[in-house]
């Protein structure tokens, strides 16, 4: 489909991009590497008036090192990150968004901004307990991630503020994997599991975990968690955690998937990420 | 870069000849290991190690793009082939996936998980097959154990290393069949 008529302006620092957005009003969105926003505006799921082309604002693109967390410009491209592998996670999920042309040109801040629950970030950023800075008209905040998704391709983004930097921590010594199904390289996540594990001596210590498309809004498998942590961390405790994973979880049926089904892919997916995750 | 390494330096004193040149399906023991290394698109770089009766197996076995090195001690055990496939690899590579020559089963896929891991963790990635709950292989080992590799002794294998360490164990008995051919009778079975 052809996505219905809109304006278009393009943004030459982030205070521009605010005032446009505060004319546009309620019906303005901001336009980034545009491979979420997009299609689904093809699909006249949106059908914005305005369209605030931030692409071309400089500063926005790139990765701080810096103590332990990575500060990451909203602009940063998922091909930036995939071959990161100082960034463990991150660079993991970016590797297996979708193909490698939309990699080329989605980025970190627009796939957290959309909020698709379906998407490959927003799970990432919520098992890191990372947060995002956002700037409006009033200033900066910055939203921690269990605070940023709020319902259906929702955010607690206000109408008139820009996402400018995401911040993950470094975790060092952490393990992680990151396992998804779909049926295509392309397509959106049927389930995702995003893991991190920290092992001492053989002891899970900590755990954190996501999951992708279990609900409306990206989850954290809190009953694998407490069931892993402190455990050892084996094959077994492993397994019988992962059990857990589709418990809380509220799956949406589809096409491709119904919820049952949906529900033992994450169990089968948590177990994979674990396991992933203790081999390093 | 991942590499694999394929062991087959043993003298295969139960089997009484060169087993890696043993057919099966009308293809040596041997080719078939290296067949299902080559088909893991992960891996970068393939040697095989051998040992005794080097020639006569550089003969008879199609290496394709896999290299050879020989073990010239492969005698004293199996730690110094793999010493030997390791030192062929260690420049360049941020992990290997070790297999052994007489698993004439293994398939592309269990291999691909290794290196899978391997790409993921790169010099830190530690893990083991294993089939039905007992060790084998494949083995995923990242560069930070390299050195530990390096300095075994005798006919130990990797074995203790693991241990050390806390390899994981990835389970691999129900995706394909980890036997090892170590007498004709066995690989009489295997054609049965």
């Amino acid at each position: 489909m052809i996505a219905a008529a809109f304006d278009y302006a393009v943004a030459d620092s982030i205070d521009d991009a605010i005032r446009l957005l505060g004319e546009g009003g309620d019906d303005a969105k901001l336009l980034a590497g545009g491979h979420s926003l997009l299609p689904l505006m093809k699909l006249r799921f949106a059908s914005p008036s305005l369209l605030v082309d931030i692409g071309r604002i400089d500063g926005l693109r790139g990765v701080d090192t810096g103590g332990d967390s990575f500060r990451i410009g909203a602009l940063t491209r998922h091909a930036d990150l995939q071959d990161r592998r100082d960034m463990g996670l991150l660079a993991a999920a970016a590797r297996k968004i979708a193909d490698q042309q939309v990699r080329n040109r989605g980025t970190i801040g627009g796939s957290l901004a959309n909020g698709d629950a379906a998407a490959d970030l927003p799970a990432v950023l919520l098992a890191y307990g990372g947060s995002v800075t956002v700037r409006g008209a009033d200033g900066e905040r910055e939203i921690a991630a269990e605070d940023l998704f709020e319902g259906y391709l929702t955010t607690s983004i206000a109408a008139g503020e820009v996402l400018t930097e995401v911040r993950v921590p470094a975790l060092a010594g952490y393990g992680h994997g990151y396992e998804k199904f779909n049926r295509r390289a392309e397509d959106w996540a049927m389930v995702g599991v995003s893991a991190l594990v920290k092992a001492s001596d053989g002891v899970c210590e900590d755990v954190r975990i996501g999951l992708t498309h279990m609900a409306s809004v990206p989850l954290r498998a809190g009953a694998v968690e407490d069931a892993l942590r402190g455990q050892p961390l084996d094959a077994e405790h492993i397994k019988a955690a992962a059990e857990h994973a589709a418990e809380g979880t509220e799956p949406t049926g589809d096409l491709n998937a119904t919820p049952d089904y949906k529900r033992h892919l994450a169990r089968v997916l948590c177990e994979r990420a674990l396991t992933t995750a203790a081999a390093a | 870069m991942i590499a694999a390494v394929v062991l087959a330096a043993g003298g295969a004193s139960r089997f009484g000849s060169a087993k890696q040149l043993a057919e099966l399906d009308g293809v040596p023991l041997l080719e078939h290991a290296i067949r299902a290394v080559q088909a893991v698109p992960a891996i970068e770089r393939i040697v095989v190690v051998l040992g005794a009766r080097a020639d006569e197996i550089q003969a008879g076995v199609d290496f394709g793009s896999a290299e050879v090195v020989v073990c010239e001690d492969w005698a004293t055990g199996q730690a110094a082939s793999l010493r030997t496939g390791i030192q062929a690899v260690r420049d360049g590579a941020d992990a290997v996936v070790l297999t052994l020559g007489d698993m004439p089963k293994i398939t592309p896929q269990v291999i691909a998980r290794f290196a899978d891991l391997a790409d993921e963790h790169g010099a830190h990635t530690r893990a083991r097959g294993m089939f039905d709950g007992a060790p084998g292989h494949p083995v995923a080992l990242g560069s930070a154990y390299f050195d530990d590799i390096a300095s075994l002794e005798g006919d130990i294998g990797a074995r203790d290393v693991l241990k050390r360490i806390g390899a994981f164990p990835i389970e691999c008995g129900h995706l394909c069949s980890g036997i090892d051919i170590d007498t004709p009778e066995t690989l009489e079975d295997l054609r049965g």
